[in-house]
């Protein structure tokens, strides 16, 4: 049974956990990771005749398919720190993201619900390895217009926003809360914010 | 992440940078599995196989521009180092008769909820392996022209991974 609140226990396993499975993880160089990354987009933009639009929404749509290996793979283990409480969702993340990337995220933070935008989970990332020297490559132009973000919302970080979608849904449900997830990455550097940040909106689930 | 921004709460980092940044493993082949039943889908296995192989021969061009092996001496010299630095460990070389074989049981994209596919995904390391080598002969050319084809992929279920290299 999912626990109704997480309490000082449940943050300190969370605290120490992420380092056990971070040092356990197979590690990879952050160049070959970027690299990678460019190469998965490209074989996507060719596949759709080098639109990058289309490329990136393709890109977000294989995000939420990996997202199941994910929770598959890592977050089995995450039952122990899963609560019921909105609240406890960036000690929840901020485990989640180290285990999964190696990385801090700053700040982690839950706004409360403003006008017409639900409650929503806002972290930003403090090295964002996936965009590295993407500027200085002009192989594919990566920028605002190109990837079409004033209609699409979609970023280079498109994949990782599909993956933390069904990542957060998945404890969503396990927990029984109500809400629809949808995430963004509302910073990104290649559109020209100077960090990447990314938002998760929590939207009732309509009866 | 083993890069300290120097009291900086950002950076955008630059490749050289990456370079000395250690990531979780799991994130690449888990998306990379999905890219390759894509192509499969669309334009069949032919086709796949020779984009995976064009795919390692650009992620070889790309670590090039930032890196160079300390060694350029033998091919297996050069394997075992790219694999320490990119991958954190050590893998097995073994040099029978004209062919060298690398053998790996942790291949970084065979994922191992992946074993029925009729994809080798790990020709994607045999395409970069055979243009890491062949682009470092302009640095030693001594070193031979080399081919690989990869002969075990634990895609297709097998134990372990294992590139053939062929010298031309």
């Amino acid at each position: 049974m999912p626990k109704e609140k997480l309490g000082f226990f449940g943050k300190l396993l969370a605290k120490i956990g992420k380092h056990f499975y971070w040092w356990k993880a197979r590690k990879m160089n952050g160049l070959l990771m970027a690299l990678d990354m460019l190469e998965c987009v490209r074989i996507i933009y060719e596949y759709h005749d080098n639109d990058l639009s289309a490329a990136l929404q393709t890109f977000k749509e294989l995000g939420r398919h990996a997202g199941e290996a994910v929770i598959y793979e890592f977050l089995d283990a995450g039952k122990r720190i899963f609560s019921k409480r909105l609240e406890d969702f960036p000690v929840i993340l901020e485990s989640a993201w180290y285990i999964f990337m190696g990385d801090h995220i700053a700040g982690a933070e839950l706004l409360p619900a403003e006008g017409e935008l639900p409650q929503r989970l806002v972290w930003r990332v403090e090295k964002c390895v996936f965009c590295g020297g993407l500027k200085q490559d002009d192989s594919i132009i990566v920028n605002r217009e190109t990837m079409g973000y004033d209609k699409t919302r979609l970023t280079w970080g498109s994949t990782v926003c599909g993956v933390m979608e069904t990542a957060l849904q998945s404890i969503l449900d396990y927990v029984e809360l109500p809400y629809d997830i949808a995430v963004e990455e509302t910073g990104c550097i290649m559109k020209g914010d100077p960090f990447s940040e990314y938002t998760a909106y929590f939207w009732p689930k309509q009866a | 992440m083993e890069l300290f921004t120097g009291g900086k709460p950002f950076i955008e980092l630059t490749r050289d940078e990456l370079l000395k940044i250690k990531n979780q493993e799991a994130f690449i082949p888990i998306i990379y599995s999905e890219i390759v039943v894509l192509l499969k889908n669309k334009y069949g296995n032919d086709y796949t196989l020779q984009r995976l192989r064009k795919m390692g021969h650009m992620l070889a061009d790309g670590i090039l521009k930032h890196w160079t092996p300390h060694k350029i001496r033998s091919v297996q010299d050069i394997i075992e180092e790219t694999y320490q630095v990119f991958l954190y460990r050590g893998l097995k070389t073994k040099k029978v008769l004209d062919k060298i074989y690398v053998r790996d049981e942790n291949c970084p994209v065979c994922y191992f909820n992946v074993s029925d596919s009729d994809i080798p995904f790990c020709i994607v390391i045999s395409g970069l392996i055979e243009r890491i080598i062949n682009n470092l002969r302009k640095y030693n050319p001594k070193l031979p022209e080399i081919s690989v084809d990869n002969i075990s992929s634990r895609s297709m279920g097998k134990d372990l991974c294992i590139h053939a290299i062929s010298f031309k």
